[in-house]
């Protein structure tokens, strides 16, 4: 548990004891008031849908979209996400445009129980009603899906909701979002969005689970379950100052920029499911807004606080498995690996990102290469080290504050298709061209991966990739790369003879070599 | 052989700083008091003694103790931490040779080209598997030299080729792949680098000719350190004895027996075997009173000081400063390096007859 999620947890033990009692407000004035939605009403509802960006929780893999079926991790347990799909039975048919209302803006359901902030009802509570009818429009047209409601994992006794009306009765803004006369119209709109529905401050605040208030602060940071959301105040050091606003637009549209790398954790689905969906103009906003806010400063630069042995041990590490990828001199290679060097997560105040790229790896995005799960094969203590010395090196002055703790916790927690470690082992292939040409039986790609071995690995990915090239030249490199992995993947796991280890560098080689095929077309 | 010295050290270390302590404050008792109960410790615990059973190898004559006595639950680990991995399965071969299917090829440019990566896939695999591809080759452009790890990596294909083609005299029929020596890591486990000067402060009772201070490489006794760049870089003479009754004309100092001395223990802890493997302790010098395993030993020093000079010493610029000894010098090979433990590397196991690229001559 992050302090700032401890700090949460004790308030929520306060509530429970202040307000255990209080009954909660029951509204009967609800009058139903359904009428036609025009076609115009329905497309800004799902503008709007994918602002709020309501199917990063409210959908699971093998789940539909809006169906729920999400384990959300809180610090007092683990929160199930409903199906908001309008089913009447498992859904949110049944929902009068007030309910639906009180439930996005105050948190409170059609029978009168509070729902846990885990739904970021205190930031949607800004949204004016219009728009949040224009989501409800808009969810309404979605097919219904019978699905019900998976079992929360709470622990008593915040398994008892009326407590959580503290949540309200304290931090709430409680009203809708007004313009500032004082500001331009675009860093209004990028108010609006930031500090509404697409409730950046549920990760970037420093206190992220009590709501957009001044004591939650507003997006200078903070650590959410396992990650930790940096700074997005205007400081050059420690938040977005180093970044010009297409830098930040283009991260929110492609998930990568040229000074800012690439995204990862969380915030990946941030952007894959909501601001990439964005208009350029919202972008442009999001990140004018975020540069007009008072300038707050993360941290107090380190300087040499980190001993120099330390650092040199450090560099040892990095040498042996970073720099040949992000080079000696932290700069990365352009468009292909993202420069460590006055990155973004690198220099965050919290350490997990590193630790957890370490350990994950990261799948290929945009023209960038696919990072492997590199942290598998080294020590906690390695890799605690190697991530206090790139926090440390070059231009970088983030607080040495990686320990071997650190990362055995979240070693537990970290399983990605690269680390090989997932309980559930490989994960399925979305149902896309690539799936397509892979089951089409007449092309022998299908086959030729199948007999795929670290032997003829590099050669048969040659072959694989000009056959695919062939059929379906649509699909997009880094979908090919992260799909060939994930197709990969039960042909590894069946491989007989290796060790666990070998499966996950096999793995990897082959989809490096699917890369690097596709990068230089086999110019070589 | 981590599990031997790690123990070691400590009790070193409290050694020390208990004798420091006494040095500094011979008037106090808690001095004295915590003095003799490192001493105590040193003696319950630092002492070689070790929990039987134990067993024994005849390697001469009957009654002459001639033998190595092994542990056998102390070796149970070290087999398991000295395995190959599984050899790739062949593939056909494409029918031409990679130079012409790729840009660049430097050594291995006779290879079939299938045969050239299948070759390559092993390398990833046995240096550093996490990085892969990407640990020698640019992802832009994987026919660039602009990494030096693939300026070394020729280098050490020529190395390997010179040690199984013309050092057979050492490694016989076993032979040496890269995964003898670097199992995984970039570097192996196993390197030393020359030590600066003595008396540059390694530790409170060294003396100004390197004596008094322990040494990882004489197996943590005091002996004078460094005994690397003495024998296996530059050649000095090994042998310190005189061959006369006198001792005329043997002008060798007590640092250079020490030296010896030093890189005896060397061999004896890499190989895991005692002075016995090699000499009859009735007479160390003499050959005729030794066991045959000497002759490889004695071409082994041979081939280390060559492989240092021709291979390593060459490639100094080539690496970065991270990864240089504190003289700035490249990392060396010593016996540690391939044998890591085991009287032969992987206790005689070998697969280099599945990379027969390995095993060809250099082209000169
Ligand atoms: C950060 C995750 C998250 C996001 C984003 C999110 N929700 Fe939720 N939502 C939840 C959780 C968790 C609950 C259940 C809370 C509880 O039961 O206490 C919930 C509950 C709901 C409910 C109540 C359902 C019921 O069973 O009565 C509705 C309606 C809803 N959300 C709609 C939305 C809409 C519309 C959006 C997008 C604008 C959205 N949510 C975005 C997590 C989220
Ligand atoms: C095989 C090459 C390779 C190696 C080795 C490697 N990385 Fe990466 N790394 C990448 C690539 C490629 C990405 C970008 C992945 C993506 O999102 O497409 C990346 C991304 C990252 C990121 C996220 C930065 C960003 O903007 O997305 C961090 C942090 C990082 N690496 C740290 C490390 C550290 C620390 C090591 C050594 C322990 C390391 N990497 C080893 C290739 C590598
Ligand atoms: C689910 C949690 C979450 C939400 C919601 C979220 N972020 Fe992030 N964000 C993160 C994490 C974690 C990182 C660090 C990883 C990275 O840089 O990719 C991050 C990184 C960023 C970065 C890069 C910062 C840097 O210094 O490199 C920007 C900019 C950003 N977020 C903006 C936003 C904006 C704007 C929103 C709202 C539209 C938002 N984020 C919503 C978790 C979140």
């Amino acid at each position: 548990m992050t302090r700032s999620d401890r700090v949460a947890s004790v308030v929520g033990l306060a509530a429970i004891a202040l307000l255990a009692c209080l009954p909660t407000r029951s509204l009967a004035q609800d009058q139903p008031a359904q009428v036609q939605p025009s076609a115009d009403l329905i497309a800004r509802g799902k503008y709007l849908t994918d602002m709020g960006d309501c199917v990063a929780c409210h959908a699971a893999p093998g789940y539909p979209k809006f169906a729920g079926g999400q384990y959300m991790q809180m610090p007092f347990g683990d929160i199930s996400t409903p199906n908001i799909t309008p089913d009447k039975e498992t859904g949110i048919g049944n929902y009068t445009d007030a309910q639906f209302i009180r439930l996005m803006q105050r948190g409170i359901m059609p029978d009168g129980s509070r729902i846990y902030p885990a739904m970021p009802y205190p930031w949607y509570a800004k949204v004016p009603k219009a728009d949040l009818l224009a989501i409800k429009a808009y969810l309404f047209t979605l097919k219904p899906v019978h699905a019900a409601r998976l079992p929360n994992k709470i622990w008593f006794p915040f398994t008892i909701r009326p407590a959580i009306a503290l949540w309200d009765a304290f931090f709430v803004p409680g009203e809708e979002f007004k313009p500032d006369p004082s500001k331009s119209d675009e860093i209004n709109r990028g108010a609006y969005i930031v500090e509404g529905l697409e409730h950046c401050g549920t990760c970037h605040n420093h206190w992220n689970l009590l709501g957009n208030t001044a004591i939650a602060g507003n997006v200078e940071g903070g650590a959410i379950t396992r990650w930790y959301a940096p700074n997005l105040r205007n400081d050059d050091l420690t938040g977005i100052g180093r970044f010009s606003v297409d830098d930040l637009v283009s991260f929110f549209k492609y998930g990568h920029s040229k000074s800012m790398g690439t995204v990862a954790g969380p915030m990946s689905e941030t952007i894959d499911e909501s601001t990439m969906k964005l208009t350029d103009s919202d972008l442009h906003a999001i990140s004018v807004y975020l540069k007009s806010l008072p300038v707050v400063a993360a941290y107090t630069p380190t300087d040499g606080r980190y001993r120099p042995d330390a650092m040199a041990a450090g560099r040892q590490v990095y040498l042996s498995h970073c720099a040949s990828c992000h080079q000696d001199n932290g700069q990365g290679v352009s468009e292909r690996i993202p420069a460590l060097d006055g990155n973004g997560m690198v220099q965050a105040a919290g350490s997990q990102d590193v630790v957890r790229v370490v350990l994950g790896g990261l799948e290929a995005r945009g023209p960038y290469g696919l990072m492997p799960g590199v942290g598998a094969a080294m020590s906690d203590k390695e890799i605690a080290s190697v991530s206090n010395y790139v926090r440390q090196a070059w231009s970088n002055r983030a607080p040495a504050n990686t320990t071997t703790l650190l990362v055995s916790l979240l070693r537990k927690d970290t399983h990605t298709l690269l680390n090989g470690s997932r309980p559930d082992g490989c994960p399925a292939l979305a149902e896309n061209d690539l799936a397509k040409v892979l089951d089409d039986s007449s092309n022998g790609i299908g086959a030729l991966l199948q007999q795929t071995t670290e032997a003829n690995l590099l050669q048969n990915a040659n072959t694989i990739i000009s056959k695919v090239r062939a059929v379906a030249p649509q699909i997009k490199r880094e979908d090919l790369v992260n799909g060939l992995a994930i197709a990969y993947c039960p042909i590894v796991e069946k491989e007989p003879g290796l060790q666990e280890s070998q499966r996950i560098w096999q793995l990897t080689h082959f989809a490096d070599r699917v890369y690097v095929q596709l990068t230089t077309n086999g110019a070589y | 052989m981590r599990a031997l010295t790690a123990p070691l050290e400590l009790v070193a270390l409290a050694l020390r700083y208990s004798l420091a302590g006494i040095v500094a404050h011979p008037w106090r008792t808690r001095a004295w008091v915590v003095g003799l109960i490192a001493i105590a410790l040193v003696f319950a615990f630092g002492s070689t003694l070790e929990r039987l059973p134990v067993t024994s190898v005849q390697l001469g004559y009957r009654g002459t103790a001639m033998e190595a006595e092994y542990n056998p639950r102390l070796l149970k680990p070290e087999i398991e931490a000295n395995r190959l991995l599984p050899a790739l399965p062949a593939v056909p071969d494409a029918g031409i040779p990679s130079s012409k299917a790729y840009k660049n090829i430097k050594v291995l440019q006779t290879a079939d080209a299938n045969q050239f990566l299948r070759q390559m896939g092993a390398f990833a695999n046995w240096i550093n598997p996490a990085a892969g591809c990407a640990y020698c080759h640019s992802l832009n452009n994987m026919a660039s030299d602009s990494l030096y790890t693939k300026t070394v990596t020729r280098r050490m294909i020529q190395m390997t080729r010179e040690i199984n083609t013309n050092w057979k005299a050492h490694v016989g029929g076993v032979g040496v792949t890269c995964y003898t020596c670097h199992r995984g890591n970039s570097i192996p486990q196993n390197v030393w680098f020359t030590e600066p000067p003595p008396g540059a402060g390694h530790g409170l009772a060294e003396t100004g000719t390197g004596q008094g201070s322990p040494d990882k490489a004489s197996g943590l006794t005091t002996l004078a350190s460094d005994p690397f760049t003495p024998f296996l870089l530059n050649a000095m003479p090994i042998r310190v004895t005189g061959v006369s009754d006198l001792n005329i004309g043997n002008n060798a100092s007590t640092k250079q027996a020490e030296w010896t001395y030093g890189l005896m223990m060397h061999f004896a802890t890499s190989l895991g075997v005692a002075c016995t493997y090699c000499h009859n302790t009735n007479n160390f010098a003499s050959w005729d009173q030794g066991t045959p395993n000497r002759v490889p030993a004695w071409y082994g020093i041979r081939m280390v000081r060559d492989l240092n000079r021709n291979y390593m010493l060459p490639l100094t610029n080539v690496f970065p400063a991270g990864r240089k000894g504190p003289m700035g010098d490249v990392a060396k090979i010593n016996c540690a390096t391939c044998h890591q433990g085991a009287y032969k590397p992987f206790y005689g196991a070998s697969d280099l007859a599945a990379y027969p690229l390995l095993a060809q001559r250099n082209t000169p």
